[in-house]
C-alpha cells in the first residue's frame, strides 16, 4: 500500500512538475496561432525527455554521478567549460523566465503589477532552497502544480468540435495566415520547451540527492513513463484551449493574461482561481528546479560539494552560486524586459543547446566502466541515436529560422 | 606547467615535419605511493593527426556503442598514436618536438 | 595561441554575419511593415474585448481582467513605437501610416477606459446594473475601435 502510494505520488509530481512557464507560454502561443497542428511536436518531445530522463537517472543511480559530472569527465575541461557556459546561460534565462512567471501569475491574482511581486518571488524561492527538504519541496510543488489539470477540464467544458481538433492534430498543415518558417520555428520552440536540459540536470542530480540505488530504478521509470506523457497531455490541453477560444477570435497569445482567458470562459472564477494557483505552483517548482540546476551544473563541473542533503555550510559555494543566479535573474527582470519574451527565447536557446547535454549522457550510458551491466540496450541506443539526429537538426535550424522569421513574428 | 599548456599544441618530428596535435596525455598510477593512491606518472602523449579534440572515451577498444558515434570519433582520430615520454625531445610553448627514431605506439587502450 | 585566436576570429565573424542579417531586415515602409504591428494590435484589442465579456458574465475576476487590459495597452504602445520607427517617404505611405496611428490611439484610449472600469469593478458584484452599464460602454468603445482598425487593414490590403 505504502509502495503504491509512493508510485502514485511520484507520477503525480512528475505530471505537475512537467509543465513550467516555457511549456505554458509556448503551448498557448502555438495553440492560438497554429491550432493543434503542432501537437505532434509535443509527442516527440515528451518521448525524448522520457528516454533521456530515464537514461540520466540510470546513470546517476548506477554510477552515482549526476549529468554534469559526467559531462565534465567525458568531454574534458575545455569542451566541458564551453558546455557549462552555454548550459548555465540558458539555465539563467530559464530561472529569469520562471521567476517572471510567478510574478505574472501573482499579478493576475492580485491586479498588482508583477514588478512588485518579483522581489517577493525571489525571497520565497531562496528561502525554500535554503530551508526546505528536497523531497517535500518536490512533492508539494508537484502536487499543487497538478491543478493545471484545469486546462483539460476547461477543454471539456468548452465543448469543442473534437473532430476538428483531431483533424488539426493528425493532418497538420500551416494555416493561410502564418508562414511556414514561423511554423517550424515554433516546432523547435515546443521541442525545446518539452526537452529543456535543466529537467535532466535536475532529474539526475535529484537521483543523487535522494540516494537512488539500482533497485529504485523501476519506481523512477514508472514515474517518468507515466508522469511525463500525462504532463505532455496537459501541454496539448493548453494548446487546445487556446485553439478553441483564441484562434477563432483572432487573438494570438503574447501575455500570460491571455493564456488564462479560455479557462475563465469555460469554468468561471473558480476555474480561474485553480488555474492561477496551478501556474504559481508550477512556475515556483520550476524556479526551484532551475535554480538548483544552475547550482548543480556549476558545482559538478568544478567539483564543489553540492546537494541539498548537505547542510548549506558544507556546500557553501553551491548555495552562493544559486544566490548569485537568483539575483542575476531578478536583475534581468528589473530592466523591465517582458518575462514572456524571455520565456520564448529561453525555450529556443534550450533547443539549440540540447546536443550538449544529451550526447554525453548517451555516450556514458554506453560505458561499461560507469554502468557495468546496466549499459544501454540496443533498442534504447537506436532510439537515442534517432533523437540525437532530431536534436541536431533542431539545434542547427534554430538560429537561421530565428533570423529568417524575426523570432516567429 | 599544466596540462592545458600541452593539449592542442602541434607535434613535429626532429626534421620539423608536422605529425598532428596533442589530443591526450596518458598517465599510469604506479609511481611512489601517495596518501591514498600512488602518484600519477606521465607515460606519454597521444598525437592525433587531425584534431586535438577529446576521444570522449572511445580510445578504449571495448567501447563500441552507440555504433555511429564510436565510428565517427574513431574516424576523426584515425591515425593517432602514442609517443612515450622518453621519445619527446622538447615540449615548447608552441610545439612538441619528438626525438629522431621515436616509436609510434598503438594509442587505443585494451579494456 | 594561434589556434585560439583562429577560433575567436571564426566566432566573431559568425557574430558579424548574424548581426548583419538581423540589421539587414530593418523596416521597409509599406503595407507589409505595417502588417505586423497592425495584427498585434488587432489581436490585443480582441483579447481585451474578450476579457470585458468575461467580466460581464462574472466569469473572470476584476484583477485578471484589468491585468489583461493593462497588458494589451502595453502591446499597443509597443506596436505604436514600432510604427514610429518606420519612415514613410511617399505621401501615400504617410497617409496610411497616420491613419494606422490614429486608429491605434483610439484603441489605446478604449483600452485605458476598459482598464479603469475593470479595475473599479472589483468592489461591486459584476451583476449590478451600474457596473454592467459601464462595462457595456467600454465594450462598445472597444468594438468601434476594432471595426475601425479592421476596415483600415482591409483597405491597406492587410489580412
Amino acid at each position: 500500500m505504502k509502495r503504491l502510494l509512493g508510485v502514485a505520488l511520484g507520477i503525480l509530481t512528475a505530471i505537475g512538475g512537467f509543465v513550467d512557464i516555457g511549456d505554458l507560454v509556448t503551448n498557448a502561443v502555438v495553440g492560438s496561432r497554429f491550432g493543434l497542428s503542432l501537437a505532434w511536436v509535443v509527442v516527440i518531445g515528451v518521448l525524448g525527455i522520457c528516454l533521456f530522463a530515464n537514461m540520466s537517472g540510470r546513470v546517476a543511480a548506477v554510477s552515482g554521478r549526476a549529468t554534469f559530472e559526467v559531462i565534465r569527465e567525458r568531454m574534458g575541461p575545455r569542451a566541458g567549460l564551453a558546455n557549462l557556459g552555454a548550459s548555465f546561460l540558458i539555465n539563467l534565462m530559464t530561472v529569469t523566465a520562471e521567476i517572471g512567471g510567478i510574478a505574472l501569475a501573482l499579478q493576475l491574482a492580485s491586479g498588482v503589477s508583477y514588478m512588485l511581486w518579483v522581489p517577493f518571488a525571489l525571497l520565497a524561492v531562496w528561502l525554500v532552497i535554503w530551508r526546505v527538504k528536497f523531497s517535500i519541496m518536490e512533492n508539494v510543488t508537484g502536487l499543487v502544480g497538478l491543478s493545471l489539470v484545469v486546462f483539460a477540464v476547461a477543454l471539456f467544458l468548452l465543448k469543442p468540435d473534437w473532430g476538428a481538433l483531431a483533424g488539426q492534430a493528425f493532418t497538420p498543415s500551416v494555416s493561410g495566415e502564418e508562414s511556414v518558417g514561423a511554423y517550424w520555428y515554433y516546432a523547435i520552440a515546443l521541442f525545446g520547451a518539452a526537452m529543456t536540459p535543466y529537467e535532466v540536470f535536475f532529474f539526475s542530480s535529484g537521483a543523487v540527492e535522494e540516494g537512488w540505488k539500482v533497485k529504485d530504478l523501476v519506481q523512477s521509470r514508472i514515474n517518468v513513463l507515466m508522469g511525463f506523457p500525462l504532463g505532455g497531455f496537459l501541454s496539448i490541453a493548453i494548446a487546445a484551449c487556446a485553439a478553441v477560444v483564441l484562434l477563432p477570435a483572432g487573438i494570438s497569445v503574447t501575455t500570460l493574461s491571455e493564456v488564462v482567458l479560455p479557462v475563465a470562459q469555460a469554468g468561471g472564477q473558480l476555474a480561474l482561481a485553480v488555474l492561477i494557483l496551478g501556474i504559481v505552483a508550477a512556475t515556483f517548482g520550476a524556479a526551484l528546479e532551475t535554480t538548483l540546476s544552475s547550482g548543480y551544473t556549476l558545482a559538478q563541473f568544478f567539483g564543489w560539494p553540492w546537494g541539498k542533503f548537505r547542510r548549506p555550510a558544507a556546500a557553501s559555494r553551491f548555495h552562493v552560486a544559486m544566490m548569485v543566479v537568483l539575483l542575476a535573474g531578478v536583475a534581468v527582470l528589473a530592466t523591465g524586459v517582458d518575462p514572456i519574451l524571455v520565456t520564448e527565447y529561453s525555450v529556443v536557446f534550450s533547443a539549440i543547446a540540447l546536443p550538449l547535454t544529451y550526447l554525453p549522457i548517451l555516450i556514458v550510458a554506453n560505458d561499461p566502466q560507469y554502468m557495468g551491466k546496466h549499459v544501454n540496450g540496443r533498442a534504447v541506443n537506436v532510439a537515442g541515436l534517432v533523437y540525437l539526429v532530431i536534436i541536431l537538426v533542431a539545434s542547427l535550424a534554430a538560429i537561421p529560422l530565428m533570423i529568417a522569421t524575426g523570432a516567429g513574428a | 606547467m599544466i596540462l592545458t599548456d600541452v593539449l592542442g599544441s602541434d607535434v613535429v618530428d626532429n626534421s620539423g615535419q608536422r605529425l598532428g596535435e596533442v589530443s591526450d596525455v596518458r598517465f599510469a598510477v604506479d609511481a611512489s605511493p601517495g596518501q591514498l593512491l600512488s602518484k600519477a606518472r606521465m607515460v606519454g602523449i597521444v598525437v592525433s593527426p587531425r584534431t586535438a579534440s577529446s576521444f570522449l572515451g572511445y580510445e578504449r577498444r571495448g567501447i563500441t556503442q552507440p555504433w555511429p558515434v564510436a565510428q565517427l570519433l574513431r574516424w576523426r582520430h584515425r591515425g593517432s598514436f602514442l609517443v612515450l615520454w622518453e621519445d619527446i625531445a622538447v615540449i615548447g610553448p608552441r610545439e612538441v618536438v619528438l626525438r629522431p627514431g621515436f616509436t609510434a605506439y598503438e594509442s587505443t587502450l585494451a579494456f | 595561441m594561434s589556434k585560439s585566436s583562429r577560433s575567436l576570429a571564426v566566432v566573431l565573424a559568425l557574430l558579424a554575419v548574424i548581426a548583419g542579417l538581423v540589421s539587414g531586415c530593418s523596416p521597409r515602409p509599406s503595407a507589409d511593415t505595417l502588417e505586423g504591428p497592425a495584427k498585434e494590435v488587432s489581436s490585443a484589442v480582441r483579447a481585451a474585448s474578450l476579457a470585458v465579456d468575461l467580466r460581464m458574465t462574472d466569469s473572470t475576476t476584476a484583477s485578471a481582467a484589468s491585468t489583461a487590459a493593462d497588458d494589451m495597452l502595453g502591446e499597443v504602445e509597443a506596436a505604436t513605437d514600432k510604427i514610429h520607427g518606420f519612415d514613410a517617404p511617399t505621401q501615400e505611405e504617410r497617409t496610411l501610416r497616420n491613419d494606422v496611428l490614429a486608429s491605434f490611439s483610439a484603441i489605446s484610449r478604449a483600452l485605458l477606459h476598459a482598464r479603469d472600469v475593470l479595475t473599479a469593478s472589483s468592489g461591486e458584484p459584476a451583476a449590478s446594473s451600474d457596473g454592467q452599464a459601464r462595462l457595456a460602454t467600454v465594450q462598445a468603445e472597444l468594438r468601434t475601435a476594432t471595426d475601425q482598425l479592421d476596415s483600415l487593414m482591409t483597405k491597406a490590403g492587410i489580412q
